[in-house]
């Protein structure tokens, strides 16, 4: 292995181009960009509110990292930069996020604000205010844990009002258990794990992969047409260019209605 | 009084700072005094010797700020001038006289102003500078027969001096940058709140709710505005103030030469609202969280991982672009812990990268890992030393990503080192 492992990631690019141009892609018909794009109109129109749960507390950066794909993918072309808003006790037990590391997930450091809250009555609050403002492409609020009361004030007020303003809330909840189950009245419900990402061979071992996500939707039954609660997909993003890649892949689950089809390149 | 800690040297050292100083207001007769307490500086000033060399006292020597100390007189206490002449009757003329004198009795006949102020000019009690405010640019005020209490008519009356202060504004071609509500209670205490703007402000309802946000604020944390018996007096100023630029809302399409389309028209004046709302979303977040709360990041010219983008508040604006990273740089993690977390390793050589690792009581396998990345200290800033670390990024059996590094090197002696490398995780990937 190189000491940057910059020749090895260059040939699994390599690879993967290959396997782009064998007829890989899935954007590459003008048909299916015509009606990924028409897709992606519905999905923005439908996809108001969403919430997010790690499977367990060690994945977390996982459910972040598709938090931030799913507000970058949703909130493209929109104008408005990402709005962040965290509990401080989060922050703590995560980590902040890391402008140069947002910048590998195609959110530039000036479409970036982050809102470092004490109180989680503070951050729905804040939550509140943004999508009432209608000034960011997408709105990730990371609260520590949900009460019961928070689970009936997203239920009743937040999901409602993202929907009727038309603003992308994306909620980054801690993991849902029996005790503490999905709260959103939405379809898009997704609990996210993290996966191993295909990677280069190098030497004795491979270098890391990039982001990859085990993704179970957990929406309602029957919300989203041709989609089983429970079911699971795999989502990567592939290659070192994270932007390029988020913005080429397909949303998971099938959210324009049109069943699953999780796989991209 | 200037506080000119860190400074003279920007003047060519304190001397030479001085010397501008009188230099520049020589015809008021100005003469400066150099000193660590501000009431030593301001005795010098005032009486100490004609030769300004002999004013500046050397910093951090409590002995020679004595020693100079000792040969003024006790006016230079800057006490009263009755207590002053009455000290000088009983013989104590100079402050070396009284320094070594039993306190007991002194304060006894002429108050225990003596031995603070005598405190404060020796460096045993720290007396703070009031600082000066700048002068507003614009002011608006409102007197009240009667002391007002209840939060709606305060938030209501500065409403309507907000108006006031926009049709001045106007009048100048201005907007405001930095705000503040000046509230006179009935019993003379008096109580500022500053707010900022990201932009240009000359809206009045806009600042109304600026102030409202603040005081929301208020009322949560600090139990609110303690009205007491009410202010009869409520000033708002404008503490900075900024050419305006035009509203993109009140700016016309047809000002522009070339043809425009109906639809250019439309997204330019979208984008002007959704510009207008971030703006005020910000500054009203700001206004009730704190600036320090709502945040941006900046970029650093720093390669140090946890130095290189500083969250400054979001009222400042957008950051400029980021230089490219340089070549041979590594990826780096979504999420940074402000303070690494330490972790064990088991490692196959002492030097090579970890087999396992165990962080927060789990214990990672490691099955792919890209590294070292080498990131050296910053020598040329730490005043103390510190460790070279060696950055790894590694992937566990369950597909999760880390960003961990190991400080100091195998082999290495110095003091901070005294146990071997130890290693920490920092960041997290997706």
């Amino acid at each position: 292995m190189s000491p940057s492992g910059r020749s090895e990631r260059i040939g699994f690019l390599r690879e993967a181009v290959a396997r782009i141009e064998a007829g890989g892609s899935s954007l590459e018909n003008k048909g299916l960009e015509d009606e990924a794009t028409r897709a992606e109109a519905r999905v923005r129109r439908r996809a108001a509110f969403f919430e997010i749960a790690p499977k367990t507390v060690a994945d977390s950066p996982a459910a972040a990292g598709f938090a931030l794909m799913a507000a970058s993918r949703l909130g493209a072309g929109e104008g408005g930069p990402i709005l962040w808003i965290a509990e401080e006790f989060a922050l703590l037990e995560s980590g902040v996020p890391h402008a140069p590391g947002l910048a590998l997930h195609g959110v530039g450091w000036g479409d970036f604000v982050l809102m470092r809250l004490p109180r989680r009555a503070d951050v729905f609050l804040a939550l509140e205010e943004a999508i009432r403002a209608r000034a960011f492409a997408a709105i990730v609020c990371e609260p520590s844990g949900l009460a019961e009361s928070d689970a009936r004030m997203i239920a009743r007020r937040l999901a409602p009002a993202a929907r009727a303003s038309g603003a992308r809330a994306i909620l980054l909840r801690p993991p849902a258990g029996p005790r503490a189950p999905f709260v959103a009245p939405t379809p898009m419900r997704f609990e996210v794990a993290a996966r191993p990402a295909p990677r280069p061979a190098a030497g004795r071992r491979p270098l890391p992969g990039f982001a990859a996500w085990r993704v179970r939707w957990t929406g309602p039954p029957g919300s989203l047409p041709g989609l089983e609660p429970g079911s699971v997909h795999d989502v990567d993003l592939s290659g070192e260019d994270f932007l390029s890649a988020a913005l080429s892949l397909r949303l998971p689950f099938g959210l324009d209605g049109a069943g699953a089809d999780s796989r991209a390149a | 009084m200037l506080d000119v800690a860190g400074a003279a040297h920007l003047f060519g050292g304190e001397a030479a700072l001085a010397a501008q100083v009188e230099e520049k207001l020589a015809r008021h007769g100005a003469r400066t005094g150099l000193a660590d307490t501000p009431e030593a500086a301001w005795a010098l000033a005032r009486y100490g010797a004609d030769a300004a060399r002999e004013r500046i006292l050397p910093a951090g020597d409590a002995k020679a700020l004595a020693r100079a100390m000792a040969n003024l007189p006790v006016a230079a206490l800057r006490i009263e001038l009755e207590t002053a002449r009455a000290l000088s009757q009983t013989g104590l003329k100079c402050i070396g006289d009284i320094v070594h004198r039993p306190r007991a009795p002194i304060v006894a006949r002429f108050g225990a102003q003596v031995f603070a102020r005598l405190d404060a000019m020796m460096g045993l009690a720290k007396r703070p500078i009031s600082p000066r405010f700048e002068a507003p640019a614009y002011v608006a005020e409102r007197r009240f027969a009667e002391g007002i209490a209840a939060r709606e008519q305060i938030e209501s009356t500065i409403a309507s001096l907000a108006r006031d202060l926009c049709d001045m504004l106007a009048r100048h071609d201005e907007g405001a940058r930095s705000l503040a509500v000046i509230l006179f209670r009935v019993d003379g205490a008096v109580r500022r709140i500053d707010c900022a703007a990201s932009r240009p402000l000359r809206e009045p309802s806009a600042i109304a709710r600026l102030f409202r946000e603040k005081i929301e604020a208020l009322s949560r944390d600090e139990g609110g505005l303690d009205v007491g018996y009410g202010f009869d007096l409520l000033r708002l100023a404008v503490m900075q103030a900024e050419k305006f630029a035009p509203g993109q809302s009140g700016f016309k399409l047809s000002d522009l030469a070339g043809p425009r389309s109906a639809n250019d028209s439309r997204g330019f004046h979208r984008v002007a609202r959704a510009d207008d709302a971030l703006a005020d979303f910000l500054d009203r977040m700001s206004a009730r969280f704190g600036a320090h709360r709502v945040l941006r990041f900046w970029p650093q010219d720093s390669h140090m991982p946890e130095a290189a983008a500083l969250a400054m508040p979001a009222s400042r604006g957008a950051p400029p672009q980021p230089p490219p990273a340089p070549e041979g740089r590594g990826l780096r993690p979504l999420r940074l812990f402000e303070k690494p977390e330490p972790i064990e390793t088991i490692a196959e050589v002492p030097d090579g990268p970890p087999l396992r690792f165990r962080w927060r009581r789990a214990m990672h396998e490691v099955v792919a890992i890209e590294g070292p990345e080498r990131i050296a200290p910053q020598w040329w800033k730490n005043a103390a030393p510190a460790l070279t670390r060696d950055y790894f990024r590694v992937e566990d059996s369950n597909g999760r990503r880390f960003w961990l590094y190991r400080e100091g090197l195998y082999g290495a002696q110095g003091a901070l080192q005294v146990n071997g490398p130890r290693w920490f995780v920092q960041g997290l990937f997706a």
